[in-house]
């Protein structure tokens, strides 16, 4: 029973895997980027 | 601006009531409809009016303070000397508090930003809260640097999306008025910048490309190294390298023959980000080692905290533990730091750095407590949905590991469901 239930969920994560995978064909990129300042005076700076 | 939105500013400004204002002069009815614009007084009146609020009538003075404003104006645009612009708006407020000028609405207007440049925010939201009652009464012109510089406040503040929204209004205005091509020039560069935290990364390029299309012609290569920066992230993330690297090194070259050392690390960042994404990973620690090496004067504090995480997730990822470490240590000082300085901004850096020194650790416990408690509810909170994707799956990954499929899938499911959000947004 146990290790039923071991498996059914083990199965469930491997599905949210594969689901997830298929959900990025093309990944969006999630870098934190530095972005340049709006503010031109003093030095521009990165902006989180 | 109409004589009697005028007369309201200038009363308004010296907290005086209209009570205070009318007495002995004309009724407070009438001062109201005045004000407002609903009807026009003679001029005995409006002299009346002024000499109680102090102010002198000086067509000529007014000629030489509007050309001063706007040598003011054009200052805050630049990279100046910020004792320079201090002194010169001390003397402009004094000036303005004494002469009626037509320079008054824009002067006012330019507070806003004057105190953003300053880094003086509470005081930037106090003057868009003064202004935001006489706003009706601006012109076209006034109305969009009033856009433009609630959207500057906005976008400070983190609220991106109510940036955009007022950068698209100071847009629709620049039909209607005279701009010069340097000024459109800066909206369409704000407007990219935004679009491009806001991970709309088309949008960003092609207002950016317009941008850099003026700063050319304009031969100012600082600003134009700003454009090829975002350029360059925008390349990355559509994963056009060759065109992103072009981009970055461009805006490197022109950082370095400006001897503009900040523009360099800021594209050694996004070099590191850029290798650390093809999964390059020594080529990534190569860059951001560049931008933790570089001078207090160049690099700011938060700056340098990005850097230091960044080699902590590009170690880690390698297996390097002592160097992760060591950063990590760098990390936690650089964080103290920043501390003394200013709190909430580094609250983000706080749990990267604990999330890594847990995991380092081993100390599995308190890395689940610290991630799913605390970290996971702020970056839902903060709406930083790609973080949330990174440390949701994370967090799944290591329930994974320990044979925990309810929870780990619980972290998955997260994970995925904000992804979608980040793809649908």
């Amino acid at each position: 029973m146990k290790k039923l239930f071991v498996g059914i969920a083990l199965g469930a994560v491997l599905a949210a895997g594969v689901l997830f995978a298929q959900d990025q064909p093309a990944p969006t990129d999630l870098t934190m980027d530095g972005h340049p300042g709006i503010l031109s005076v003093g030095q521009p700076s990165f902006e989180l | 601006m109409e004589i009697g939105a005028f007369i309201k500013l200038q009363r308004i400004k010296r907290e005086m009531t209209q009570e205070e204002l009318a007495r002995g002069i004309v009724s407070m009815s009438y001062l109201s409809k005045i004000e407002n614009q609903k009807t026009e007084a003679s001029p005995e009146v409006i002299s009346l009016l002024c000499t109680r609020l102090g102010l002198e009538i000086d067509s000529e003075r007014d000629m030489t303070i509007k050309e001063k404003c706007q040598n003011w104006y054009d200052s805050l645009y630049e990279v100046n000397d910020k004792q320079e612009i201090i002194d010169t708006y001390e003397e402009l407020n004094e000036l303005l508090s004494l002469v009626r000028s037509d320079s008054l609405a824009m002067f006012e207007i330019h507070k806003v930003r004057y105190y953003l440049v300053l880094g003086e925010y509470d005081k930037a939201l106090e003057q868009i809260n003064k202004l935001n009652d006489m706003s009706s009464a601006f012109d076209n012109l006034h109305q969009y640097y009033w856009y433009k510089f609630k959207g500057n406040y906005s976008y400070l503040n983190g609220d991106l999306n109510n940036a955009m929204r007022m950068y698209n209004m100071a847009e629709e205005k620049v039909t209607k008025i005279y701009l010069k091509e340097t000024e459109v020039a800066d909206l369409n560069y704000v407007i990219a910048v935004t679009h491009s935290n806001l991970r709309n990364t088309l949008e960003a390029m092609e207002y950016a490309e317009k941008a850099i299309d003026i700063f050319q012609k304009d031969y100012n290569f600082y600003r134009c190294a700003q454009c090829h920066i975002l350029l360059g992230i925008s390349y990355r993330r559509i994963r056009m390298y060759d065109k992103a690297i072009e981009n970055q090194s461009l805006a490197k070259h022109l950082g370095e023959i400006n001897n503009n050392e900040s523009i360099v690390q800021l594209v050694n960042q996004n070099l590191g980000n850029l290798y650390a994404t093809k999964g390059l990973t020594t080529k990534a620690i190569h860059y951001y080692e560049e931008v933790v090496r570089s001078g207090e004067d160049v690099v700011k504090l938060n700056e340098r905290l990005l850097a230091v995480t960044s080699l902590i997730k590009e170690y880690y990822l390698i297996g390097n533990i002592e160097k992760t470490s060591e950063m990590i240590d760098k990390a936690l000082l650089l964080y103290d730091e920043s501390m003394q300085q200013s709190g909430a901004h580094y609250q983000l850096f706080y749990y990267i750095i604990n999330t890594y020194q847990y995991l380092i650790n081993k100390e599995y416990e308190n890395f689940e407590s610290l991630v799913a408690d605390e970290f996971i509810p702020y970056l839902k909170e903060q709406k930083d949905y790609g973080n949330l994707v990174i440390y949701a799956e994370m967090l799944g990954e290591h329930f994974e590991h320990l044979g925990k499929y309810k929870e780990s899938v619980k972290y998955y499911k997260l994970a995925s469901r904000t992804y979608e959000q980040i793809v649908n947004l």
